[in-house]
């Protein structure tokens, strides 16, 4: 190699670094007014990529991220081991202070907001025993996921726990009497035009969950894996909350309209068009309809071909092998245990499909063979689209709170509700049992009512019954103050007897169904069976009660964050 | 305040009985490193002139290096001392105080004021921040020095002067040293500066929230109300007739007030920085049946500094508390009589959550360790966590008899002794104590004087780089001189991780254990089964192991080394505990001199 070589060599570099700079700076030119720019440049606004789309500008975090001198992975490994540290050494300060550092080196990093903003207001709140310090840790962990939305803008995960915690978490929590009023109060968090009045946990957790629903509807962002069913139904469910919180305050005039409007909102979403998972667009209120669809269009094909479907069953159930056959024969209360276990089989077996039926009519008359396979379709497409809706609507308890929000607006509801909390009232404040019998006992006749006029309160899956049951269990607590127990002519004893799954109504249910003869006196039931063999189901006046799996599913407020369970990596 | 360990009486720790005293352990290390040295250089020596060549020389070197040591000129050691602060400014040793000035110029934007405990976030953020500062400055200046005088060959002009070798460590030591004290001292008192002026603020008055306050006759006896916020926060305040008041401490402060017309004036915040003195005791704790036991209960927590009391039960926690007489006693200024307070941090925990607005119900008592006698049961509702002042006057009455008994003649003994009995009344629920949580206070010392002691230990801290780092350039080049002193200060960061590792009691095995785990991705306490690999992996890790028992011996615990809790907290920092530091620092220096000293003589040029 001579120095001529090594001198052409650094040429030929040369000139190939300046080839690839010149596509290199058409590719990256920035935007400019009147010019869009580069190709980076422009998918860096289509894809919001830009550090100004992502949320706010700050200099103090950009820079640390420079400090770090590209160790920022390193630094935040050591950030986040210290604030588990601090954590596990009760160092509050210095955690809080730990994760202030944290977020600026990983502000855009959304599991970190989430998971340290739990850790305060779940984890770190219930480590005090003042209530007003746990509410500051709350109230912490909420400011601190506020500041993640402020870095994140338009952040759907975001938005929607907001909303969570400042609903549920304030809400719900063992000692939400004292959060609520500490939140109302608190001058340090409300901005200073929301009124006392919106200063509601509920109200202001239903704001931060429309804005994440503008944010992932108007603005596109979309809910991620969150079901549909539950993030709509959000804003919704907090404005019955609002209505339920107020109601135990004792503001009924303002709970009945609250309540009307939860009702509205409710409707709302069942007019909502959402997605199935499978990609089915559904309308939770169009059940009726669908069913009535599903009606006509049976009704159709059987007008078709009438009697073929029968007709298919008849000639499937001859080809079946004898056990099989049998088993279909045998009265329900006389088969063996095999044909219990043949039973499924067999009934798959001689099933017969609407395609099937279509099938066989375009055999028979094949000028209607188009007609027949397109209502097949249509009643299978409309009868999976019907038992799509049954089950959004079963998981989001659907009936129970339309129900709910339209008996609690009832003057019977109202009335009820009203005399509960003053009979509370004359009990606990004012230690006068007497008055508060007089009181529950008028209040039971207006439930009674609300019972009468809404039966299935007494078979959906909602807990009315329940909250009921524990007013009669403060009446039965100002009896025992008069030596007195449940009378005769109680109103409710349908609840007692549907509802008291404890059993702490147990003697009064005894003596009660004695009275009525139901049972013989002085016998004692066994513990789940009444003497006379009947079980509570067997009786005429009662409905199923709710089964535990299947009420109405709020998740606990104390439960740990997913990422609690995983522990998230550092960015 | 957290003390995870306890602060051992200077001359016990010096020289108390035992393996543990620090006078052992120094002397032990000093006839290792003595007898390992000889013996190598004796080996060395052999192999490069033959045995007796090698008798003569290793005496001669031991003799002549005894001597020198007594021939060490002050005279000379100040001029290279001097030498060493010139050659720092040159390397613009300056530039660390204008980070400094940037650090917190900018710190502002990384702390936040809302903070219930303001000044423990900004008095542990500019220490610390100080700290890590002073030790890298200490570092880069340490560990270049020497070498870069031997690449440049000017060690030559100092060689040829005379001079000898231990002149040179301890002139480069103390120069640096002299260069570092002085720039601690301005973050010193820049820092207080920072501190002082950043908690500084004054508030408004809500004027809607101020009503008269009435007496019984209904005449108007002063008047209250609450502030703005100001610093996130308020407070409630209140003025006398005079027009002179106090707003509460909110936020570890409260502020004088005085009224001006109808206008209200605030005075700078009180109480940010103190320095409590604690009288501390010795806990004992008693098991629900009441029989002396070690710990109390463990409600679960990873963390088992406090240990827990049951409630309604016969469980108690117990300080006995040496050296009370009259002068600790306190007098009441409304009614002159005296009292003696004791200060308790409750850490409460619930097994139920009863009534939620009340704290749980403890009880506090005196009691004499001799004769048993018991002072008036005082009843409280828990502050959890926070610290609390009870107050028992002079005056009490015995339980037993209800006849009165004087404080100090009963309860305390003839020797000063007296016992501080703390039980939690409701049943099921819990107390937490740790040794730290009771003591009784004493006059508050000066908080500046505390600073001032805190910036003292980070000086030791300084000193100890210094004096590693110059050893190291004895023998080592520059960037590996760098890389040994980083080591020895993580290490000495992480002693208390890297001792259990040598001991075998961390999870997870030594070395090379963890980096088979590492690798093979196991989790910390799978077994291994045993096979010919996994034996040889534990002869392995025995003999690291081995290795690092030794080296922890001359760690130091740079950790231990902090007092910044202690300020940050509040509490002033023991005297014993500076003085700790300062024996161990001089230990260091004795001995990191001597090493360094007989490793430069090894070199060419310093012989």
């Amino acid at each position: 190699m001579n120095e001529r070589t090594s001198y052409y060599r650094k040429i030929a570099y040369g000139v190939a670094i300046a080839a690839l700079l010149f596509p290199l700076s058409l590719l990256s030119s920035p935007a400019t007014v009147t010019d869009r720019g580069g190709q980076l440049a422009q998918m860096r606004e289509q894809y919001d990529l830009g550090q100004g789309d992502i949320g706010e500008i700050d200099p103090a975090s950009e820079t640390i991220k420079l400090a770090t001198l590209g160790l920022r992975g390193v630094a935040v490994n050591l950030l986040w081991e210290k604030a588990n540290y601090y954590k596990k050494t009760e160092d509050w300060t210095n955690l809080t202070a730990t994760l202030e550092q944290l977020a600026k080196l990983q502000p855009n990093f959304v599991t970190f907001w989430m998971f340290q903003s739990w850790n305060l207001s779940y984890n770190v709140s219930v480590e005090f025993d003042d209530y007003r310090d746990r509410y500051y840790y709350v109230r912490e962990g909420i400011e601190f996921l506020q500041k993640g939305e402020r870095y994140n803008r338009d952040n759907f995960k975001i938005l929607k726990e907001l909303g969570w915690f400042i609903g549920q978490k304030i809400g719900r929590a063992d000692e939400y009497v004292q959060y609520r009023r500490l939140f109302k109060n608190d001058e340090q968090f409300h901005p200073a035009d929301r009124t006392l009045e919106e200063r509601d946990n509920w109200l202001v957790g239903k704001e931060w969950y429309l804005k994440s629903l503008d944010a992932a509807i108007t603005k596109g962002k979309g809910i991620g894996r969150t079901s549909p069913k539950i993030a709509h139904a959000a804003p919704a469910k907090s404005q019955m909350s609002y209505a339920e919180a107020i109601e135990e305050e004792g503001f009924f005039e303002k709970a009945q309209q609250a309540w009307a409007l939860a009702e509205t909102e409710w409707l709302e979403f069942g007019e909502l068009v959402i997605d199935h998972s499978t990609g089915v667009k559904l309308q939770l209120n169009h059940q009726p309809q669908l069913e009535k669809e599903v009606e006509r269009l049976k009704a159709a094909l059987e007008e078709l071909g009438p009697g073929i479907r029968e007709k298919i069953a008849a000639e499937k159930r001859d080809k079946l092998p004898e056990e099989l056959r049998a088993t279909l024969d045998a009265p329900a209360d006389q088969r063996t245990p095999r044909q219990n276990e043949l039973l499924y089989e067999a009934e798959a077996a001689v099933a017969v499909s609407h395609a099937e039926v279509a099938q066989r009519l375009a055999q028979e008359n094949p000028e209607r063979s188009r007609q027949s396979r397109q209502l097949a379709s249509e009643l299978d497409d409309t009868e999976r689209k019907l038992s799509y809706t049954i089950n959004y609507k079963r998981d989001s308890n659907f009936d129970y709170w339309l129900t709910r929000t339209q008996f609690e607006q009832t003057a019977d509801a109202l009335d009820a509700r009203e005399l509960m909390f003053r009979a509370k009232q004359a009990y606990q404040d004012e230690a006068d049992p007497q008055k508060a019998k007089e009181l529950y006992e008028r209040g039971f006749q207006h439930w009674r009512k609300v019972f009468d006029a809404f039966p299935t309160l007494l078979s959906d899956d909602g807990n009315t019954p329940d909250d009921v049951l524990y007013f009669v269990k403060d009446y039965r607590e100002a009896l025992d103050q008069l030596d007195e127990t449940i009378p005769a002519d109680f109103p409710l004893w349908v609840l007692i007897e549907q509802f008291d799954t404890e059993r702490s109504f147990a003697e009064e249910l005894q003596e009660h169904q004695e009275r009525q003869g139901k049972i013989p006196e002085g016998d004692t039931p066994e513990a789940e069976t009444p003497a006379d063999g009947t079980t509570p189901a067997d009786e005429p006046t009662s409905a199923e009660p709710p089964q535990e799996d299947e009420a109405p599913v709020e998740p606990p407020a104390e439960v740990t964050p997913p990422a609690e369970e995983t522990q998230p990596q550092p960015e | 305040m957290v003390l995870e360990k306890e602060l051992l009486p200077y001359s016990e720790w010096l020289s108390g009985l035992g393996w543990d005293s620090a006078l052992f352990r120094f002397g032990a290390t000093v006839l290792v490193f003595a007898v390992l040295a000889l013996v190598v250089g004796f080996l060395v020596a052999m192999v490069r002139y033959g045995p007796l060549k090698a008798g003569d020389l290793t005496y001669r070197v031991v003799t002549n290096g005894f001597k020198e040591l007594w021939q060490i000129s002050p005279r000379r050691v100040m001029a290279l001392a001097g030498l060493a602060v010139k050659e720092s400014l040159r390397r613009r040793v300056l530039v660390a105080l204008v980070i400094f000035g940037l650090i917190l110029l900018f710190a502002g934007w990384f702390l936040r004021t809302d903070n219930p405990e303001p000044a423990r976030l900004y008095l542990s953020f500019v220490l610390t921040a100080t700290t890590y500062l002073t030790l890298l400055i200490a570092l880069l200046l340490s560990a270049f020095s020497l070498p870069a005088d031997f690449k440049n060959r000017t060690i030559y002009t100092i060689v040829t002067k005379p001079v000898r070798a231990g002149d040179i460590v301890l002139g480069r030591i103390l120069g640096f040293t002299f260069v570092g004290t002085a720039m601690l001292a301005i973050m010193g008192v820049c820092s207080y500066i920072f501190v002082v002026r950043s908690l500084d603020h004054t508030h408004a008055v809500d004027l809607r929230s101020v009503e008269n306050i009435p007496d019984e006759s209904g005449e108007v006896i002063g008047r209250r109300g609450r502030t703005m916020i100001e610093a996130d926060h308020f407070h409630e305040f209140e003025v006398e007739a005079d027009g002179r008041g106090i707003a509460f401490s909110e936020y570890g402060h409260s502020h004088d007030v005085e009224q001006q017309g109808d206008r209200y004036a605030f005075a700078s915040p009180q109480d940010f920085l103190r320095a409590r003195v604690p009288l501390r005791g010795k806990l004992s704790f008693l098991d629900r049946q009441g029989s002396p036991v070690a710990h109390g209960v463990n409600v679960g927590n990873e963390w088992t500094y406090r240990s827990f009391i049951d409630g309604g039960s016969a469980a108690a926690a117990t300080w006995t508390f040496d050296g009370i007489d009259e002068s600790i006693l306190k007098i009441n200024p409304e009614d002159e009589t005296q009292y003696l307070p004791v200060e308790l941090i409750v850490r409460v925990f619930r097994t139920y959550k009863g009534e939620i607005e009340r704290g749980i119900l403890g009880s506090i008592q005196l009691r004499n360790p001799d004769t048993k006698v018991k002072s008036t049961v005082q009843t409280f509702l828990a502050k959890d966590v926070s610290i609390d002042e009870h107050r028992f006057e002079r005056q009490q009455y015995n339980p037993a008899d209800n006849q009165p008994i004087d404080l100090l003649e009963d309860l305390v003994t003839k020797d000063g002794r007296v016992e501080v009995i703390v039980q939690c009344l409701d049943s099921a629920q819990y107390y937490g104590f740790a040794q730290a949580d009771c003591y009784i206070p004493l006059p508050d010392a000066s908080p500046l004087w505390n600073f001032i002691k805190t910036y003292i230990s980070i000086w030791v801290q300084m000193v100890l780089v210094i004096t590693i780092g110059v050893t190291a350039s004895t023998f080592l080049s520059g960037p590996i001189a760098m890389m040994f002193t980083v080591s020895f200060i993580t290490l000495g960061f992480f002693r208390d991780f890297f001792v259990k590792v040598a001991e075998g009691t961390q999870v997870g095995g030594g070395p090379v254990e963890s980096l088979v785990r590492l690798v093979t991705q196991r989790n910390l306490t799978t077994r291994f089964e045993p096979s010919p690999a996994v034996q040889l992996m534990e002869a392995l890790d025995r003999v690291f192991k081995g290795a690092m028992q030794s080296i922890a011996a001359v760690l130091p615990d740079f950790r231990s080394l902090s007092t910044v809790n202690y300020v940050a907290n509040g509490f002033e920092i023991p005297a014993n505990a500076i003085g700790q530091q300062l024996t161990v620092c001089l230990a260091y220096l004795v001995g990191l001199s001597i090493i360094g000293y007989f490793f430069l003589r090894t070199r060419e040029v310093a012989k």
